[in-house]
């Protein structure tokens, strides 16, 4: 059993290795499937009705448990019978990290500080395979991102299983994966860091929205991004790309009943302009604050909700508002 | 998805506000059969 994993690693790794790519030593793999709907395969076989999703990341780990920075959100509302909400987000690299920054900095970047230059023992059990180094500046590697989406019905023949379709696919499926060199350069007079370790910037988005509630409202939304490099970064800093991912965080559904109290008035007082609306930069402020009590987004209830009643009185005490 | 319920008509547009605020992009009212106002937001 042992001999035949031992096999099976080598077949996996040898090719890799022959192309001058070993996976999980100077280049990352990036994997994911969704699907959210019906799936029948044949290779594999395959058949599920489901809400499924899959991620897997083959990458290089270095001293202090560093590795290039990847990150992936879905998110799915299902309506049951009456349509579905789907968004999706894949990043890495800069990208990766310009996403989770609350504030993106002009010169941050996902960079890696190690302090010598690594290298890695690729074995087989005992077998020595070689030493794999990450490829320098003057080197050119091949960078494959790429995405597969299918929203709708799609069914494929080979015309290997008669007049039956090899796959068919109901609702929303989709597939990423992203195969990315990590480069290394080594910066001269750095102390703080003396040699450098990035992978290309890449990001895919995907928002999908169906709602069908009525024949006469019936409608969908289909809206897509695939960007690498700079453009990739700089697409991960839109405050509309960031919400795909934040979105996640929120609560599938959230509701309350309209029944301000006394603190609702105090703290509507203090959030509103001369001419009596909210003020932005008050709101935000508010939105700041539920934010970091894991509530995101929910401004309407914590102002107008009687759920919120707990939330106004404490956010009433830590702001020191005086009510009237 | 955001649903704040039994709104009287005359505070919609100030709940409706709040929704923007908070950064909901796809907001939709609903006349209740009590008359009362429905505001949901996304």
């Amino acid at each position: 059993m042992i001999h035949l994993f031992r096999r099976c690693v080598a077949f996996i790794l040898l090719p890799a290795l022959a192309s001058g790519c070993a996976i999980g030593f100077d280049s990352t793999l990036f994997v994911t499937k969704s699907n959210v709907g019906l799936d029948v395969d044949t290779k594999p076989p395959t058949a599920e009705l489901s809400i499924a999703r899959r991620e897997v990341v083959v990458a290089p780990a270095f001293v202090d448990g560093q590795t290039p920075p990847v990150l992936a959100g879905f998110k799915t509302g299902n309506r049951m019978l009456f349509g579905f909400d789907v968004s999706s987000i894949f990043a890495g690299g800069d990208a990766a990290w310009t996403l989770t920054e609350k504030q993106p900095q002009a010169n941050s970047t996902a960079a890696l500080c190690l302090p010598t230059e690594p290298k890695g023992d690729l074995r087989l059990g005992p077998l020595p395979l070689g030493q794999v180094t990450l490829p320098r500046e003057d080197e050119i590697r091949p960078f494959v991102f790429g995405t597969d989406t299918t929203f709708g019905l799609k069914a494929a023949w080979s015309g290997m299983t008669a007049q039956f379709p090899d796959s068919l696919k109901i609702g929303f499926n989709r597939k990423e994966m992203a195969l990315a060199p990590v480069f290394g350069r080594a910066v001269q007079g750095d102390a703080a860091c003396p040699y450098r370790v990035q992978m290309p910037a890449f990001l895919a988005t995907i928002e999908v929205g169906v709602d069908a509630q009525t024949p006469q409202s019936a409608e969908a939304a289909y809206r897509q991004s695939f960007a690498t490099g700079k453009a990739a970064t700089a697409l991960a800093g839109e405050e509309q790309v960031k919400r795909i991912l934040l979105s996640r965080l929120e609560s599938a559904y959230a509701k309350g009943t309209y029944n301000p109290d006394g603190n609702s008035a105090c703290i509507l007082n203090w959030a509103s302009a001369a001419d009596k609306s909210l003020d932005s930069a008050k709101a935000g402020e508010i939105n700041d604050w539920l934010a970091s009590r894991g509530v995101p987004g929910q401004l309407p209830l914590f102002l107008y909700a009687q759920q919120y009643e707990a939330e106004r009185a404490l956010f009433i005490s830590e702001k020191s508002i005086t009510c009237p | 998805m955001t649903e704040l319920n039994d709104i009287p008509e005359e505070q919609v547009p100030q709940v409706i506000q709040a929704f923007i605020l908070s950064g909901k992009s796809l907001i939709t009212i609903e006349k209740q059969a009590d008359d009362m106002w429905t505001v949901r937001g996304e």
